[in-house]
């Protein structure tokens, strides 16, 4: 092999980091400048052009990932997963909501909620008599009902009205008795907060409708399971709730959860449903699985209350935990608004400095 | 701007060039300080096309190798004469003040 070919190699093989599309229309265009500009005998890129052309490469993927995903003709699939999630978020708590009161678990007569509150399950049709839960729920349903409708202002204004709800809730009637939220109400708040961005930013909940399909469900069902069997854990792990699982136990469940949670990823990814739908979901589930991962659940505590990073992030609520739980939906919440309501056309960089 | 920017719509202000030509002529009008690699180069010209700054002005084979050639669009010219302006302002402003504080050029 010549000189010259083995360079060409080479080179090719620095340029097979770039993004395809970038490679189709410049890839023999770059290649001849960086010939033009070798050494006579050169057989290897040097390092630091090494270093800039990976640096392009990965440079030019992001930037071409961020463009991807602006909102216009160009990124019909972005504004498509807004629309989707728009109403597939209401629709997925009303069927956490649903499998809640429909399948009820019943606790083992030792547990502390049994013997000290005379509970006897967690769910079921008992949950409507908790007060304020069936408001929760009716405001659930609501803000489905009208998402489903494709009524884009009242479904924004029942979620609006569901978190005011939820906080108030929380705030006043709650805080002293017990001041750990459900782990569900931070799946309903990541869900409100990237659903009303969606809605604000999407062709509207209408739209989505048209484009909800049975994969959609195939995807949504395992995880709603899995919502459903993690929260018990988190129930059951909690050291002021109750301890006590029926057989197969807390690590039974644990693995049914893992199951269902991975059934679930599977399914998205096999179905091909469309990723920035799934990044939504991602950011929604992210305060719910964070609650989950640093719960009781994964590290045993010795049934002292210890509040901080080592139980449920919310027990005691600081900045900092909040940051944890809230920081990436709110981020991509905004992103989808700005995104939305930025101009077309990419403004030109105006600061000193120096590129090359 | 970054000065690369402004040294790549610079070369290309008197007309088409294509990429190996833009690294030579901004080596040349920078006195040798700055030399572009074609990462560089390429993601600079990626984005100054996506601003609708340059364009494709025309495509040939030398030698079996394929050349673009680009060229500002009137919103790079406009651009490019707005900087010019900026930084000509700026350094005029500096070196008045320069001679204001009885320093030396």
């Amino acid at each position: 092999m010549s000189e010259s070919a083995a360079l060409e190699g080479r080179y090719r093989r620095l340029l097979a980091w770039y993004p395809r599309s970038f490679r189709r229309e410049q890839e023999d265009e770059m290649l001849a400048v960086l010939i033009a500009g070798a050494r006579p005998g050169q057989r290897r890129p040097g390092l630091l052009e090494t270093a800039d052309l990976l640096r392009s490469a990965l440079g030019m993927r992001l930037v071409m990932a961020m463009r991807s995903l602006r909102p216009g003709p160009r990124s019909q699939r972005w504004t498509d997963a807004l629309a989707l999630f728009s109403v597939v978020a209401p629709l997925f708590l009303v069927i956490v909501a649903v499998l809640e009161v429909a399948v009820p678990y019943r606790l083992p007569p030792e547990s502390r909620l049994s013997v000290v509150l005379g509970w006897h399950e967690i769910g079921g049709l008992s949950l409507l008599r908790v007060p304020f839960f069936d408001v929760a729920v009716c405001l659930q349903v609501v803000v489905a009902a009208f998402a489903l409708l494709g009524w884009r202002r009242l479904t924004l204004i029942a979620m609006v009205a569901s978190v005011l709800y939820w906080i108030v809730y929380w705030r006043v009637f709650v805080y002293g008795i017990s001041s750990v939220p459900d782990a569900l109400q931070l799946l309903a708040a990541g869900a409100y907060l990237l659903g009303a961005a969606a809605l604000l930013a999407s062709p509207g909940p209408r739209h989505g409708r048209h484009l909800m399909n049975w994969r959609h469900w195939a995807v949504l069902l395992p995880a709603a399971v899995f919502v459903q069997v993690s929260t018990l854990l988190l129930y059951a792990t909690s050291p002021i709730m109750f301890r006590g699982l029926r057989s197969p136990g807390t690590s039974g469940y644990l693995v049914l959860s893992v199951v269902f949670a991975a059934a679930a990823v599977v399914l998205a990814v096999a179905l091909k449903l469309n990723r920035y739908f799934l990044l939504l979901l991602a950011a929604m589930f992210y305060p719910y699985a964070m609650q989950l991962a640093f719960s009781g659940v994964f590290r045993p505590s010795s049934g002292v209350f210890r509040p901080g990073f080592g139980t449920d992030l919310l027990r005691l609520p600081t900045p900092a935990h909040l940051a944890v739980l809230f920081v990436p939906p709110v981020l991509l919440a905004c992103w989808v608004v700005l995104t939305a309501i930025r101009p077309g056309r990419p403004r030109v960089m105006m600061s000193p400095g120096r590129e090359a | 701007m970054q000065e690369a920017t402004f040294l790549i719509l610079t070369a290309l202000a008197a007309g088409s060039q294509h990429g190996y030509g833009i690294i030579t002529d901004v080596q040349e009008l920078s006195g040798g300080r700055v030399r572009l690699r074609a990462g560089t180069l390429y993601t600079a010209l990626d984005r100054l096309r996506a601003d609708e700054l340059i364009a494709v002005d025309r495509e040939e084979v030398v030698d079996s190798r394929l050349r673009r050639y680009y060229r500002l669009t009137p919103r790079g010219s406009q651009l490019l004469a707005a900087e010019a302006a900026r930084l000509q302002a700026n350094a005029a402003a500096a070196l008045s003040r320069l001679d204001l504080a009885g320093g030396t050029v």
